[in-house]
């Protein structure tokens, strides 16, 4: 294989110039549904490592970490060369992971991407994340091709007959379709469902190495039974090498995703909100070479050797070695060490990589995880990589050896960077260093690259559930709050803000902060979820997933003042009155304001604490209430611990939303609480003898059932170092 | 029940209380003390207390304003001193303190004092009746940069009236407005409001450290002064009306020629 490598190190400069003949691609599929096998199978059959490797090997699980646990966490691409028709096309294959804590490495993947292979496993079909993902990729403007795995599983162990196989197939095909058709952009709707008449679908085994599509069933004469017979009998080589996995895939890829010619033509104006007539934003739509650079950071991976390789796409323009650009939106600019392309955990060096290709730089040491680099500073960015789920988890993590403290905060906030689904708190006043992240095994996973990346000892507490206030009605009166030299009052109402609201809060279609480019849009969207118009008028700020609407009319002084009267909203709802934790959902209406006509009686000092003492009282008044999040949790045993499975979930404060039975296997959906789903993994496999295979997906913030409600804030409270009990609206109208 | 005693310590240091101040706060049970709203000279408040051999009590900003400590020494009964750099009720903040006092069902008095109020215009020579709102300009910071001060300014001189500016100080944290930044700041807000109050060539009087023996007051064009060193705070400034009464203009015109009072 030696050769091929040498010969494609030599190839590939040269081909990512031929933009018409490039792919940029990922796979996106449901945990466990055998995406990484696939993908180092097609690898070596694409003659980048041997055939005995892999499978075994999993190649693009190089981390250790990974390797240890069987699953991909971080992305791993890889670029391959590939014949079609006579022509040589050039595929960069991006890896993601498919468990649910890592759902922020897909969403930015897509971003880097024009085209996505979905995987559906044909034993356990669609799956929660398989529509996660499929959202992902139809949110970014991704088209999605099908891939059918385990259709060896699906004969030896269903034992279906041909035809009856054939039906399972176009249930999942019709499932897929159903998905498509609710989540693509409209203009895609109809052309982009799959067929397996024109090819955009395919069945095989990434595992057994072999797969087919109709197309290439019509051109090599292979029937569906045979195929059947042969998996029967045990001769899964000899069907690989008749129906070759890369052959089907490939030719499928480059058959039916877009170039980036033909892809940016519509992505761009998606993804980038600059004038589109701008010599830039031409490039762009035309994904020109020789234009100005617009490159966006997908992902930043730190390489012990090397340090920080920031990867991303290349829109517009050439990363060229030894430049220096810009990182846009910042006043830093950094010179270009070193560019290459990716082949598996080798990197292969060269001198530039031009517009429409993946690219990995080192030097972009300002850079992060959704940075926009271009030689002009003033470029306008791309749009924010939007992904909706926050951190639910949290552990302390403390050095083992004091003397590693300053190294420890370096590192906690260089895996920040590196991974945006992460959340570093270091808080100077209690000492604790707080790791927040989307399940307990992400943040087991990042302990152990703090260790043994890079090498600093700690210890972790036990993980922590991070928990949400609001409240559960309307405050009756607005609550006065007034400032500590009793010379300023605020009038402050708090009431939950409709769901509808804080879902496109969180879909990012009401951005974050105090300045709305265009105010009239909002207030139209708001208007449209149905907020009163001429309180969406007052729309002030946005903090998280809270609005602080401001219902006063000529009020001398409050502008001057306005400023310090967001300030402490940002602060109350990153710290709520119940138990310190952060606000969700909160409609916060100041109503009336009197203030000192002095303006230094009515500084920081004076305002800030006034108006937290007025929000934290109108939700006393409002009712508080703490809330927890949830998991979607999808289990699938056969019948005989069906019964073990669930008493496991029940005892968890788990609730069943729906059960299935195909043959002997059962499915049961339960949604659980994430704190009750600490050392689930483990009861769960003694509970059912190891017959299990589970997955989770976050399903958002539940209130808190009202009896744990006061033992859970107790609980908080004290660990924050706070008196057990929160304080009452008296205290804050004082 | 107690008393509450707001005693006014003056503009400089613990020569300037009356024997009537010296002989009731010999009678007080507890003695606070307040250095946030202004201060008094350096290490002129433990002179007093060894003056009084008693134990003078400073307190925070937030406990004056919290007002639990001095309500605490009150119900002890007896009497309770608070001292106020100045005029006690000059700062405005304090009557929130006098006013829970009595709800608490004690009763009060005041021991007057001097004040920057009166002192800027008195050392001047304008006066005092034709001056219009006191102007307080604070120091701008994130998010509060506040362009009310101007206004006001240019309303007292619309209604040819004198604005007395006092600056912005912080002294828990060792940070005072010195007149070449107010100045400068009250440029900046020229520019940007265009009331024509404070172009560069429009003269002012800066006030320093007014009641001390080192008392100072410069005249001049608000653009030459913003470059200018007053030396320690604390400093004041006097936007004069747009017409003044000859015997003003003549006391005005007096500081030009001199650098410091009383020399």
């Amino acid at each position: 294989m030696g050769h091929i490598r040498a010969e494609l190190a030599k190839a590939i400069p040269e081909m990512m110039r031929v933009r018409e003949n490039i792919r940029n691609i990922g796979i996106v599929a449901h945990i466990h549904h055998g995406k990484t096998t696939l993908s180092d199978n097609l690898l070596a059959a694409a003659g980048m490592i041997s055939e005995e490797l892999a499978g075994k090997q999993l190649y693009l699980n190089f981390d250790e970490q990974e390797q240890a646990r069987l699953l991909t966490i971080n992305n791993a691409d890889v670029t391959i060369v590939h014949e079609y028709e006579g022509k040589r096309y050039l595929i960069n294959l991006i890896d993601t992971p498919g468990h649910v804590d890592f759902g922020g490495d897909v969403t930015r993947a897509m971003r880097a991407v024009d085209g996505a292979v979905v995987l559906v496993c044909a034993v356990e079909g669609v799956m929660a994340q398989t529509e996660t993902v499929l959202r992902q990729a139809l949110r970014e403007k991704v088209k999605p091709i099908l891939f059918i795995n385990k259709v060896d599983r699906a004969i030896r162990e269903l034992k279906l007959t041909p035809e009856a196989m054939q039906k399972r197939f176009a249930n999942i095909i019709t499932e897929v379709n159903e998905l498509i058709r609710r989540m693509a952009p409209d203009e895609f709707v109809e052309k982009w469902m799959v067929n397996p008449t024109n090819g955009t679908v395919a069945f095989g085994s990434g595992h057994d190495n072999w797969a087919i599509s109709v197309p290439y069933m019509q051109r090599t004469g292979i029937k569906f039974p045979w195929i059947v017979d042969m998996v029967n009998e045990g001769r899964g080589k000899e069907l690989a090498s008749k129906a070759i996995i890369n052959d089907v895939v490939f030719d499928m890829v480059v058959k039916h995703l877009p170039n980036p010619v033909d892809a940016q033509r519509y992505r761009i104006p998606h993804i980038w909100k600059g004038p589109l007539e701008s010599r830039v934003g031409k490039a762009e739509m035309d994904c020109d070479p020789e234009g100005p650079l617009a490159f966006m950071i997908t992902d930043i991976t730190m390489d012990p050797n090397a340090g920080e390789i920031a990867t991303g796409r290349v829109f517009s323009g050439r990363v060229a070695k030894g430049t220096e650009v810009a990182i846009v939106g910042t006043k830093s600019r950094n010179r270009i060490q070193h560019v290459s392309l990716f082949m598996g955990p080798e990197r292969l060096m060269v001198e530039e990589v031009t517009a429409g290709n993946i690219a990995a730089v080192i030097g972009l040491t300002d850079a992060f995880v959704g940075s926009t680099i271009s030689t002009d500073p003033e470029m306008v960015e791309f749009e924010e990589i939007r992904h909706v789920s926050e951190p639910v988890v949290t552990v302390a993590i403390e050095p083992k050896h004091m003397g590693d403290l300053p190294k420890l905060i370096e590192t906690m906030r260089k895996v920040a960077k590196e991974d945006a689904s992460l959340r570093v708190e270091i808080n100077n006043e209690t000492g604790e260093h707080l790791l927040s992240g989307m399940g307990e095994l992400h943040l087991e996973i990042t302990q152990f690259r703090i260790t043994n990346d890079y090498h600093v000892d700690i210890t972790a507490s036990p993980p922590i559930v991070v928990y949400r206030e609001t409240v559960g009605g309307k405050t009756p009166n607005a609550f006065e709050g007034k400032s500590p030299n009793k010379h300023n009052r605020f009038y402050i109402e708090a009431e939950p803000l409709p769901e509808a609201v804080v879902k496109a809060i969180q879909e990012g279609e009401i951005h974050q902060g105090k300045s709305f480019k265009d105010i009239k849009t909002v207030v139209q969207k708001l208007v449209d979820l149905g907020i009163d118009r001429d309180e969406a008028k007052g729309i002030t700020a946005v903090q998280d997933t809270n609005i602080l609407f401001d219902a006063t009319k000529g009020i001398q002084y409050l502008h001057e003042t306005m400023d310090l009267v967001i300030d402490a909203f940002k602060e109350a709802m990153d710290r709520g009155p119940l138990a310190a934790e952060k606000c969700r959902g909160l409609l916060v209406r100041l109503v009336d304001a009197k203030l000192h006509e002095d303006s230094i009686h009515r500084g920081p000092g004076q305002t800030i604490p006034a108006v937290r003492s007025a929000i934290y009282g109108s939700m006393c008044t409002a009712g508080r209430v703490l809330m927890e999040p949830i998991s979607k949790v999808t289990v699938n045993v056969p019948q005989e611990v069906l019964a073990g499975a669930t008493r496991e979930m029940q005892r968890r404060r788990g609730e069943i939303i729906d059960m299935t039975q195909v043959g002997d296997l059962n499915t049961i959906v339960a949604k659980v609480p994430v704190g009750e789903l600490f050392g689930f993994a483990s009861d769960l496999r003694s509970a059912t003898a190891g017959k299990v295979l589970w997955s989770t997906e976050t399903f958002g913030y539940e209130r808190l059932p009202r009896e744990l409600q006061e033992k859970i804030v107790g609980e908080v409270r004290t660990r924050r170092g706070l008196k057990p009990e929160p304080y009452d609206a008296s205290y804050y109208a004082g | 029940m107690g008393e509450l005693l707001f005693v006014g310590l003056g503009l400089c240091d613990e020569k300037d209380l009356s024997q009537r101040a010296m002989e009731d706060l010999a009678g007080c049970g507890a003695i606070f003390a307040e250095q946030y709203t202004s201060r008094w000279g350096e290490g002129a408040l433990s002179r007093l207390g060894s003056k009084l051999g008693r134990e003078v009590q400073e307190l925070s900003r937030e406990e004056v304003e919290g007002e639990r400590r001095v309500l605490d020494a009150l119900a002890q009964g007896g009497r309770v001193a608070l001292l106020v750099v100045g005029e006690p009720f000059a700062a405005t903040t304090h009557v929130a303190l006098r006013l829970s006092a009595e709800t608490h069902g004690h009763t009060w008095r005041v021991l007057h004092n001097a004040s920057i109020l009166t002192a800027a215009a008195s050392l001047v020579g304008l006066s005092h009746y034709r001056f219009g709102r006191t102007v307080s300009l604070p120091r701008p910071r994130p998010g509060f940069r506040p362009a009310s001060p101007y206004d006001a300014l240019l309303a007292n001189w619309k209604a040819e009236l004198h604005t007395l500016v006092l600056l912005d100080l912080d002294p828990a944290e060792g940070h005072y407005l010195t007149a070449g930044e107010a100045l400068r700041l009250l440029g900046e807000l020229e520019t940007e409001r265009r009331g024509g109050v404070l172009p560069p060539e429009r003269e002012v009087a800066v006030i320093a450290r007014a009641g001390a023996p080192d008392a100072r007051v410069v005249v001049g064009p608000r653009g030459e002064l913003e470059a200018r060193d007053f030396g320690p705070p604390l400093h004041c400034l006097i936007v004069p009306s747009p017409s003044l009464h000859f015997v003003e203009e003549e006391a005005w015109r007096s500081w030009r020629k001199r650098a410091a009072p009383g020399t």
